[in-house]
């Protein structure tokens, strides 16, 4: 399994363009075999992936959850739980688009945007 | 082995279309919103957001039921309202703060359609359709707000079950020959949330009900028998 971890630098990058959120209440913020409503990526905090009620993988920051499976439309294979006081940056399908339509005049985006849209699914 | 990824339901053949607030948009309209929209069923009990957490879209109920609640000081929950078919959830969220003041739990498998902020707010910028839709609804959710405050502090408990079981009739009536089922699975215990009342009390006035003949029960579901009754009890005209 491939997760790809932003850096601090590429997460810099990320900052004029995403909306930042804190969760104050422990939730699932995706249920398996849901298409996510939007991705995540954690800043800080943890979350916890797995399947029917047990968690097995821990989400550190810097990973993202979600924003490949929103944009190919696919379920996602797990359930993905945020813990309260967690900061993630929110990668809802327009900020995802304009991130793609940015990429090609902006080269630092790329290999950023490689790096969330093709951690593999767990 | 490839999971199977049915296709995904365009906006112009969703039941509850004419319902909700994007029944003005023309046919293109509908089919960029479709594109954007994500789309997914709820299991009874799943949550679609919780109250005090980061709003990121709105909520378009396309077939079911969900729960709109809030929790007390003593942690008790309270529900405020039930979202159906064409109901939106959130939206408020859309223009207030950043956090849902309210939770939402499906009741039953729902089918929930999201779209997110970003796209929800241009298209309320370049559709006028879409923001009078939501302003409309904005009035309408006021005017219930209004009408609760003075139900809760105005009626008794029988008259506020009595214009319960008829908003629940609006909402989910099925004429069955005479009578008219509410095709909802409500537990007792979130009837009497509704209506702000104890679970023993609303089974004591149910009960009160059947013997007078304006209501029947079959298992657990509820028909309304004798809605001229009821409308006078409730002191409600609609």
């Amino acid at each position: 399994m491939t997760r790809h971890i932003l850096a601090p630098n590429e997460i810099l990058v990320l900052e004029p363009i995403l909306e930042k959120r804190v969760f104050k209440n422990t939730i699932e913020i995706i249920y398996e075999g849901h298409i996510p409503h939007v991705g995540y990526l954690l800043i800080q905090g943890e979350a916890f992936l797995g399947k029917k009620n047990k968690f097995k993988q821990v989400i550190r920051p810097g990973t993202t959850i979600g924003a490949r499976e929103l944009l190919n439309g696919h379920p996602h294979p797990s359930t993905a739980k945020i813990f309260s006081g967690s900061e993630v940056y929110i990668l809802c399908r327009s900020s995802l688009m304009e991130l793609i339509n940015n990429s090609s005049t902006n080269p630092v985006i790329q290999p950023i945007l490689n790096k969330i849209l093709h951690s593999e699914l767990v | 082995m490839q999971r199977k990824i049915p296709a995904p339901r365009v906006c112009q053949d969703c039941p509850s279309q004419a319902k909700g607030i994007f029944c003005g948009l023309n046919d293109p309209d509908l089919k960029s919103l479709s594109d954007h929209k994500v789309e997914n069923t709820y299991k009874k009990g799943q949550t679609l957001f919780v109250e005090g957490n980061p709003s990121f879209g709105i909520y378009c109920v396309s077939k079911g039921n969900i729960k709109i609640s809030k929790l007390g000081e003593n942690g008790k929950e309270s529900i405020i309202r039930i979202a159906t078919d064409g109901d939106v959830i959130g939206h408020r969220s859309l223009f207030t703060e950043d956090y849902y003041s309210i939770s939402a739990t499906a009741i039953q498998d729902t089918n929930v359609c999201f779209v997110d902020k970003k796209y929800i707010l241009k298209l309320i910028q370049e559709k006028p359709t879409v923001a009078s839709g939501l302003i409309s609804k904005l009035a309408r959710d006021l005017g219930a707000s209004e009408n609760k405050v003075a139900s809760f502090s105005q009626k008794n408990v029988r008259e506020k079950l009595a214009e319960l079981l008829l908003v629940l009739k609006q909402s989910h009536g099925v004429q069955e020959k005479d009578l008219t089922k509410l095709d909802i699975k409500l537990t007792r215990e979130e009837m009497a949330s509704l209506i702000g009342t104890a679970t023993e009390t609303l089974i004591r006035i149910l009960s009160e009900f059947k013997d007078e003949d304006l209501i029947h029960q079959e298992n657990k579901i509820l028909y309304i028998k004798n809605e001229p009754a009821l409308l006078e009890m409730a002191n409600i005209i609609y």
